[in-house]
């Protein structure tokens, strides 16, 4: 049996650019966060140890909790733009509906049109022989979605927590985790102004530069 | 601009830059990482009477940190996408069969509301969107748009809003970890809250919304209580 390949998965339930932002963040969340815990454990093994595990626990329950928010997020969206459809067919408010789908979908190729051609979108919408409401419901198709956004974040957890596996004091350990951190930041962000056709090095560099601000704030406040 | 205007104005700001979804998004992320570092804090902070003034700098240093991160990283997704949309348009301009055109127009509008049209209606809309769109313009260099610089702030503003509710606990009660438990309360039942009303807005079940998110602002709230057990 040929196991599913996990690219074909997460490239099934998210797109290029969900796929930066969560490494993104999953990168951010636990740098922040092992970087104030590194103030108050032990520096020894033990507080290693510890590091590891607030580095694991923080990155699930963030991958969580950004996975619900996410397919809550554009459920509530969907049922935001139905509600306008309906209101466009029924007359009600229509002015205000039209601008409503609009908004709905400016990130589609409608978005590239001019004002007379959504306007023609629109009235195509409004005159449609059937419309189908959307039927809102968390099935197996949404928990993918909410598993793949998670995997994103728990993944990236592993290159920053590496040192937190090998090293036994808390110091170094917590110093190679801050390196990682900002050069894994540095590539994706120039890999993301890559994709979005940005300036790459302009944008590696402000990546960058946010872990290497947690880590002056790290030491600002009397840390590593 | 009279000062109770303010709060008014800002309301309507973020109303209007971010969708009701990103809202409450946005308005979760702002409670969860208030209430997380402060979790972290009363584990990390020093133990001396400073301990209320270390809270309020780094619950401050976060939130602003979070806030331009989530704003960022917000606009870098709308300039990605803009970014998608601008190739495909450059695609379906070089594409000379109308049949591929017609089905690169379709898949793109396959996830959005004309999805949910008659057949007929569809092919109108393709129809115009392939008459539409602009020829030749190729995209040389991606920059972040007014409304996307807008959208730094809108999300700034909503994590803001979290710190400012869940710091009063720590201006009015003593000791630091009475205060801590207080704040986490209190962003525990914003989870509630935030849960019911995603389901509401998504027409969901309300309270199993309110379940989920609460349960999962019940474990960080634990973990963050929990992990000062560990540590003494």
């Amino acid at each position: 049996m040929r196991l599913p390949s996990y690219r074909a998965f997460l490239g099934a339930y998210t797109s290029a650019s969900e796929r930066y932002a969560e490494a993104f963040y999953g990168i951010i969340m636990v740098t922040g966060c092992t970087g104030m815990v590194s103030l108050g454990v032990p520096k020894e093994e033990a507080g290693v140890q510890f590091m590891l595990w607030t580095a694991l626990l923080v990155n699930i329950l963030w991958g969580l909790i950004d996975g619900f928010t996410v397919v809550y997020g554009s459920m509530v969206d969907e049922v935001a733009a139905d509600v306008a459809v309906g209101n466009l067919r029924s007359g009600k408010e229509s002015e205000k509906a039209a601008d409503d789908i609009l908004d709905e979908l400016d990130d589609s190729l409608i978005g590239k049109l001019g004002d007379e051609d959504k306007a023609k979108v629109v009235e195509a919408i409004r005159s449609a022989e059937g419309y189908t409401h959307f039927e809102n419901k968390v099935r197996w198709e949404e928990i993918k979605r909410i598993l793949a956004i998670f995997s994103i974040d728990f993944i990236t957890v592993f290159p920053v927590a590496i040192p937190y596996i090998f090293f036994t004091d808390l110091t170094p350990a917590v110093r190679w985790s801050f390196i990682i951190a900002t050069f894994l930041m540095a590539y994706l962000g120039y890999q993301w102004a890559k994709y979005a056709r940005m300036r790459r090095w302009r944008i590696a560099v402000l990546f960058s530069s946010f872990t290497i601000f947690l880590l002056v704030i790290s030491f600002a406040l009397g840390g590593l | 601009m009279e000062i109770s205007q303010a709060p008014k104005r800002m309301f309507k700001f973020i109303g209007e830059t971010l969708s009701l979804g990103d809202r409450l998004s946005e308005l979760l992320y702002g409670v969860v990482m208030v209430s997380s570092i402060s979790g972290l804090v009363v584990i990390a902070g020093p133990p001396e009477t400073s301990n209320f003034y270390y809270m309020l700098v780094v619950l401050f240093i976060t939130i602003i940190l979070w806030g331009l991160l989530d704003g960022i990283s917000y606009a870098m997704l709308s300039a990605a996408n803009r970014s998608e949309r601008e190739t495909l348009v450059e695609t379906i301009d070089v594409e000379g069969d109308a049949a591929n055109r017609r089905k690169a127009i379709a898949d793109d509008l396959d996830g959005t509301l004309i999805s949910r049209l008659d057949e007929g209606a569809k092919s109108r809309i393709a129809e115009i969107v392939d008459r539409g769109l602009p020829r030749q313009a190729a995209m040389t260099k991606n920059r972040l748009t007014p409304f996307e610089k807008r959208i730094v702030l809108a999300a700034f503003l909503l994590d803001f809003i979290a710190l400012v509710i869940l710091v009063i606990p720590y201006l009015v009660l003593k000791p630091l970890a009475f205060a801590a438990l207080v704040s986490h309360l209190i962003a525990l039942v914003m989870f509630v809250l935030i849960g019911f009303y995603y389901a509401k807005f998504a027409h969901l079940n309300k309270w199993k919304g309110a379940f989920v998110a609460g349960s999962l602002g019940l474990i960080l709230i634990v973990f963050a209580e929990a992990t000062e057990i560990v540590i003494v």
